[in-house]
């Protein structure tokens, strides 16, 4: 069934029938793929459905249970990532595998440094020419000799692929067979747009396979689809520029979703839960604006703009901040992220792993950290009530997780952004400020946490919500505020019936 | 019993020093017959309370991914203070000011370590030399004997006739610092933050101020274990605290928490210094010459160390 010619080439590589088991779970069920020169295959699926799995097998740093693996018609079989890649099968992953403070040649050459040593003396020289031949070639307008960690991410992400195909040429592989693993997830709207120009400037030389949780990436980028559920291939499809966000959910979930708006009632006339008069700190300046109790306040922008950095000078209550900040009418201590939690305001980071969790501790740990963190009850942490709210949480967000005990770096990208969620909800916040809640997120979770928010609000709860994803500030928001350069350029009233489009808000926004 | 941390702390982390703590046993038996008595358990129990003392604090200190270098050159700087003014027959006064010195100490480290930000090996290592100088000069370099019964009976006297009342001090604090710390906003605290300490700090936790009193407690314990210790032995000499930097350390990460913070616990450091302990009162029971018990002791505390480690991540990523 999944034997549908593109073209006439032969696939450069070949996956039959992988199976690979973790104990009782059946991660994949007997997948196989095809991936040829030229092509961009794309590969969606919800969390758990099996990709990482899947590419975890094809890159060597998983041994598959059964089925095999053909490169250029021959079967191989490897062991490790090293194995993969002399054989010219790379991966591009979301966190990148590169060296900041070394230049961009010398990275793109990275543990290939015997081949440019001669007598000792590594030739420079040589690494930077064939660099800039490969940037020549594609048109790639950087400097192989700048440090790496002054590049953009984008940028950075362009050198890890530009590696990938160096390190082929330099073993004699003409066409490698290149692995994106949510490569998009740390990029903004224009940085995304340069990572797949070059996407497709290399097309002609490599068979790519791209996996991404954004929909209308896959649609935008991929020649070809394939989508998993459950640890098996349930749908192939040859044209996915003709199909629709909502028509790929329903292959991947195998049911419609609604697309979802959130019904608007907020009161104006009532004294705001928020309000900020010309705040000023560091990446942002004179933002005025208010927040009424229940209302979602949606700020777009793009990265850079001081959006995030203005969310968090709001949770730490204007701690070393210029301006007038009032909550509920009044002003508060201005004492950090403590005070803010005991004020009764939530935060979610963008960043869930650098800024949101602790890794090595359990859900309930977690859950309880801002409670405990501020201080809030005994100095004597009690244990069984710990649970029961970790309980709690656990039923009324559906949280997958097999109990309050479990580390919370064995959930899912959506379970633990749950946990991040029910900290507030136990701990009754008012305000929530809320940066990308459903960055690295998958289909089903994200209509979840929409749910929650919708729910909250119903109750009274404002919610500042930060995105870099337009559709979903313009599902949820009652108001949108685009920041540009730190500083506020418009804001809308949504009319329900009326939204504004997603171009009216980007052209605000650059 | 421990309900909360069991799934986390006690899965099958504790195995390992167990099983050392055994093995020596059998070991020393065999080679040893008057070993294996009830009195070398006394031995034991004995030789391990300053030990487990100063590991208290140190765990601490480690699970907040820090180190505490100095808590060697506290002992003997309280021991030396405390066994001199004892001499002047005040034996509550000599307490009070030995724990005074471990407290100043802690509070310099804090101040240095939190507030002034140097790195918490650089900031222990130099108080470490300065305290270990201020020792020196105080006693002139002479060692101080302890005549008043008052101080002395603190660690010499025995409950039931059997049972050395140093290890019931001992035992005392860590049945304490065990519920501080797996039971208490404090001890939740320090494996926040050797977890994750940006994550913390948004999460309201007080990193600077909690750096700074967890050095306290480290020294303020590092000052109790040089008391118990001038009383044990009836006199205080410069150095002789010095060995229980680096035996605190191996005990604290022999016990399974982790160099890198955030994981293990004080009720899990009494294993480490166990494995230790057994081992030292084992080599004298043996009569082996004290150069060679050197070698064998950090030979043994390095090797153990290098055992350990990997379980202890393993806890981490399970």
């Amino acid at each position: 069934m999944t034997d549908t010619a593109v073209g006439t080439t032969q696939p450069l590589f070949e996956a039959r029938s992988l199976t690979k088991s973790f104990g009782p779970v059946r991660a994949v069920k007997s997948v196989s793929i095809q991936s040829r020169v030229g092509e961009v295959l794309g590969l969606v699926g919800e969390n758990g459905a099996g990709k990482s799995t899947l590419l975890n097998m094809i890159s060597g740093t998983t041994e598959p249970d059964s089925g095999e693996l053909l490169l250029g018609g021959q079967e191989v079989n490897f062991r490790t990532y090293q194995e993969a890649t002399q054989r010219g099968v790379f991966r591009i992953f979301q966190h990148q595998a590169l060296v900041p403070n070394l230049s961009v040649a010398a990275n793109v050459f990275l543990a290939q440094e015997s081949k440019f040593t001669r007598f000792g003396v590594l030739d420079s020289k040589r690494m930077r020419r064939l660099t800039q031949d490969i940037f020549d070639e594609l048109g790639i307008e950087l400097r192989t000799d700048t440090e790496l960690s002054t590049l953009k991410f984008a940028e950075r992400q362009v050198v890890e692929i530009v590696r990938s195909l160096a390190q082929a040429r330099l073993l004699g592989i003409e066409h490698p067979v290149i692995l994106y693993d949510e490569p998009t997830s740390a990029l903004s709207r224009e940085q995304i747009e340069f990572f797949f120009g070059f996407v497709r400037k290399i097309q002609p030389n490599a068979a790519q396979v791209f996996v991404s949780h954004r929909l209308e990436e896959i649609i935008e980028l991929c020649d070809r689809m394939i989508v998993l559920k459950d640890g098996e291939v349930v749908s192939v499809q040859d044209d996915p520029h003709a199909l629709s966000e909502t028509r790929i959910h329903e292959l991947m979930v195998g049911r419609k979703a609604e697309a979802y708006n959130r019904s608007h009632h907020v009161d104006y006339t009532q004294t705001p839960r928020l309000e900020v008069e010309g705040l000023t700190g560091e990446g942002f300046a004179d933002v005025s604006l208010r927040v009424m109790p229940g209302e979602v306040l949606g700020i777009a922008g793009v990265v850079g703009s001081g959006k995030s950095e203005f969310g968090r000078a709001v949770f730490e209550l204007g701690k070393g901040v210029e301006g007038r900040i009032e909550i509920d009418g009044k002003a508060p201590e201005r004492d950090g992220s403590r005070a803010g939690i005991r004020a009764r305001l939530g935060y979610v980071p963008t960043e869930r792993h650098k800024d949101g969790l602790v890794l090595g501790m359990s859900v309930a740990h977690n859950l309880s950290l801002p409670e405990i963190g501020a201080a809030i009850g005994s100095p004597v942490i009690n244990n069984r009530k710990e649970t029961a709210n970790t309980k709690k949480a656990i039923t009324e967000l559906g949280i997958r997780t097999p109990g309050p005990d479990t580390l919370v770096s064995s959930l899912s990208g959506g379970n633990q952004q749950k946990v991040l969620l029910a900290r507030w909800t136990t701990l009754g916040s008012r305000l929530l400020v809320l940066d990308n809640p459903t960055n690295g997120v998958d289909v089903g979770a994200k209509a979840e946490i929409y749910r929650l928010i919708e729910s909250l609000t119903e109750t009274g709860v404002s919610v500042v919500l930060i995105s870099d994803d337009l559709p979903e500030i313009l599902a949820l928001a009652d108001r949108i505020v685009v920041m540009k350069d730190g500083q506020v350029r418009t804001t809308t009233d949504i009319d329900p019936a009326n939204p504004p489009s997603e171009v009216e808000l980007v052209a605000a926004m650059v | 019993m421990n309900q909360l941390a069991r799934p986390l702390k006690w899965g099958g982390g504790i195995l390992l020093p167990i099983a050392a703590i055994i093995i020596l046993i059998v070991v020393f038996s065999l080679l040893a017959p008057s070993f294996f008595q009830f009195s070398t358990l006394i031995g034991i129990l004995r030789e391990s309370s300053v030990l487990l003392v100063v590991a208290i604090g140190m765990t601490f200190v480690v699970l907040m991914g820090s180190i505490d270098l100095s808590v060697g050159a506290t002992v003997t700087l309280s021991a030396l203070v405390a066994a001199t003014i004892a001499g002047s027959g005040n034996w509550l006064l000599a307490i009070l000011a030995g724990l005074g010195v471990g407290i100043l100490v802690g509070l310099v480290n804090g101040i240095l370590f939190a507030f002034v930000k140097v790195p918490s090996f650089l900031t222990t290592l130099g108080v470490s030399l300065a305290v270990g100088g201020v020792g020196l000069w105080f006693v002139n370099g002479r060692p101080v004997q302890i005549f008043e019964q008052g101080f002395t009976g603190i660690s010499q006297g025995k409950l039931f006739g059997e049972i050395p009342l140093i290890a019931i001090w001992a035992l005392i604090l860590w049945g304490i610092f065990s519920f501080v710390g797996q039971k208490t906003r404090f001890g939740r605290y320090t494996f926040a933050i050797g977890g994750a300490e940006a994550v913390s700090g948004l999460a309201g936790i007080p990193i600077k101020r909690m750096k700074l009193w967890v050095m306290v407690l480290s020294g303020a314990l590092a000052a109790a274990a040089g008391i118990l210790l001038a009383s044990r032995v009836g006199a205080a000499t410069p150095g002789m605290g010095d060995r229980l930097t680096l035996d605190s350390i191996a005990a604290v990460v022999m016990g399974g928490t982790a160099l890198t913070g955030g994981v293990g616990g004080v009720h899990r450091t009494i294993l480490g210094v166990l494995v230790i302990t057994t081992l030292t009162v084992g080599l004298n029971t043996l009569g082996v010459q004290p150069y060679l018990q050197q070698i064998v002791q950090g030979t043994v505390v390095v090797l153990a160390v290098a055992l350990t480690l990997d379980r202890s991540k393993l806890s981490v990523i399970k």
